[in-house]
């Protein structure tokens, strides 16, 4: 997936997030307010969804942004 | 002849708790923090003297005052619940007396939650198709708060108590129940799980063990595994919508309204934008009580009704999914 349709499809998932205009790349996830454990379920289930790629929790709780999240998916992606 | 929905009434408990208590609580989560996640502001429970029953019979009673409804022309009781009033005997059977229905009334307990409603209906259904009976009274009542530990923050924080009571016939001016979808994935069982007191565990043993993320988890209680039943919701349900689709020979863009398990509003708010529906056919009703488990998409039913968005000709899809895991989908033309 090109990088900058993986970011707005993202987003649409939460778009009733006050502070989600500043989700991009490089802002790290714990500086969000959204970021919480549904936080990680919903991009899991979306990473899934969109890439086939399968996430573990404990793994996705090693990314801190979305930069390293894309890169994983990128080199897993089958 | 149509077989479907001919009334429906709800009723909640009158304690409530608000996300301000549940907050003081647990401080590390503010109320407005509770609200923004879970779209909700408050639940109904059961006071501890509330029985399944009891809830049950105030939402028959509601219903029969609502629309003037002869009880004794009610001859088959279905009741949706995972938390009866007892083991033994079947919850139904204590509702038929207390409600003093006639007699000749046939009495059935499911034992399902979310998914149960829908089941219910197709029960029903079956029932009135084959001509074993006339006037179904469907009930879903649950005091499932009564099953969650008082230190659990999430589940308090998502779960209500409440019942609902549906009344099906066949006559040209009912609703019309279309075709279901069922799935089962019992490979999931221990995802929503009470482990202990039932013929499998039968000691409790109140061992109350605090995770590493700050949750507690007690054998004894109410147990959900969020990331699973999150994962599994998401790929299962919007297939599941899909089916029920084709299975009726139409297209999403067809449906009035969506009217799904009200889990919470995070897990709606995915099925809707991975399914690309629009947000004013897609009904979240949770605000006010939660997640009701097998009450919820009646509740949500008759909620959209009293709103004004389902009217005479709607047409609604209904979907219901979790513990088992278990989900099913109908199509109901009003």
């Amino acid at each position: 997936m090109e990088k900058n349709d993986f970011l707005s499809k993202i987003k649409l998932y939460f778009e009733e997030e006050p502070d989600i205009e500043k989700l991009n790349y490089t802002v790290k996830f714990i500086d969000l307010d959204f970021w919480d454990s549904i936080a990680k379920f919903k991009i899991i289930s979306f990473v899934e969804d969109e890439t086939g790629v399968l996430i573990e929790e404990e793994k996705m709780m090693s990314f801190f942004t979305l930069e390293e999240l894309y890169n994983y998916i990128i080199k897993n992606i089958k | 002849m149509k077989i479907g929905i001919n009334a429906i009434s709800y009723y909640l408990p009158d304690n409530v708790l608000l996300n301000e208590e549940l907050s003081a609580n647990f401080p590390e989560w503010s109320s407005d923090s509770i609200q923004r996640k879970t779209g909700i502001c408050q639940r109904h429970i059961s006071n501890e003297s509330e029985s399944t029953s009891d809830l049950a019979i105030k939402a028959v009673n509601s219903l029969i005052t609502n629309y003037n409804i002869n009880k004794q022309y009610i001859d088959f009781i279905i009741t949706c619940t995972q938390t009866p009033d007892y083991l033994i005997p079947t919850t139904a059977c204590i509702i038929q007396d207390r409600l003093g229905l006639s007699k000749s009334c046939g009495a059935l307990d499911i034992n399902l939650g979310c998914s149960g409603y829908v089941y219910g209906l197709s029960l029903a259904k079956g029932l009135i198709h084959s001509d074993s009976a006339k006037n179904i009274l469907l009930i879903t009542s649950d005091t499932i708060t009564k099953f969650i530990h008082n230190d659990d923050k999430g589940n308090r924080s998502l779960f209500g108590d409440a019942a609902s009571a549906t009344l099906l016939t066949s006559d040209d001016n009912s609703s019309e129940i279309g075709k279901f979808c069922f799935g089962t994935d019992g490979s999931g069982y221990d995802n929503i799980i009470i482990k202990n007191g039932g013929s499998k565990n039968r000691v409790l043993n109140n061992k109350t063990i605090k995770e590493n993320n700050g949750f507690i988890k007690n054998d004894d209680y109410f147990f959900m595994n969020g990331k699973n039943v999150f994962q599994f919701v998401t790929k299962n349900v919007p297939k599941l919508i899909n089916e029920v689709l084709e299975i009726n020979k139409i297209n999403k863009d067809e449906v009035d309204l969506f009217v799904l398990h009200q889990a919470n509003k995070q897990m709606l708010d995915y099925i809707r934008v991975k399914m690309n529906l629009p947000k004013d056919k897609f009904f979240i009703y949770l605000d006010s009580c939660g997640n009701t488990y097998s009450s919820s998409i009646p509740i949500a039913l008759n909620e959209a009704i009293i709103q004004g968005k389902i009217t005479k000709g709607s047409r609604v899809l209904l979907a219901g999914f979790g513990v088992g895991y278990s989900y099913s989908a109908v199509i109901v033309d009003f």
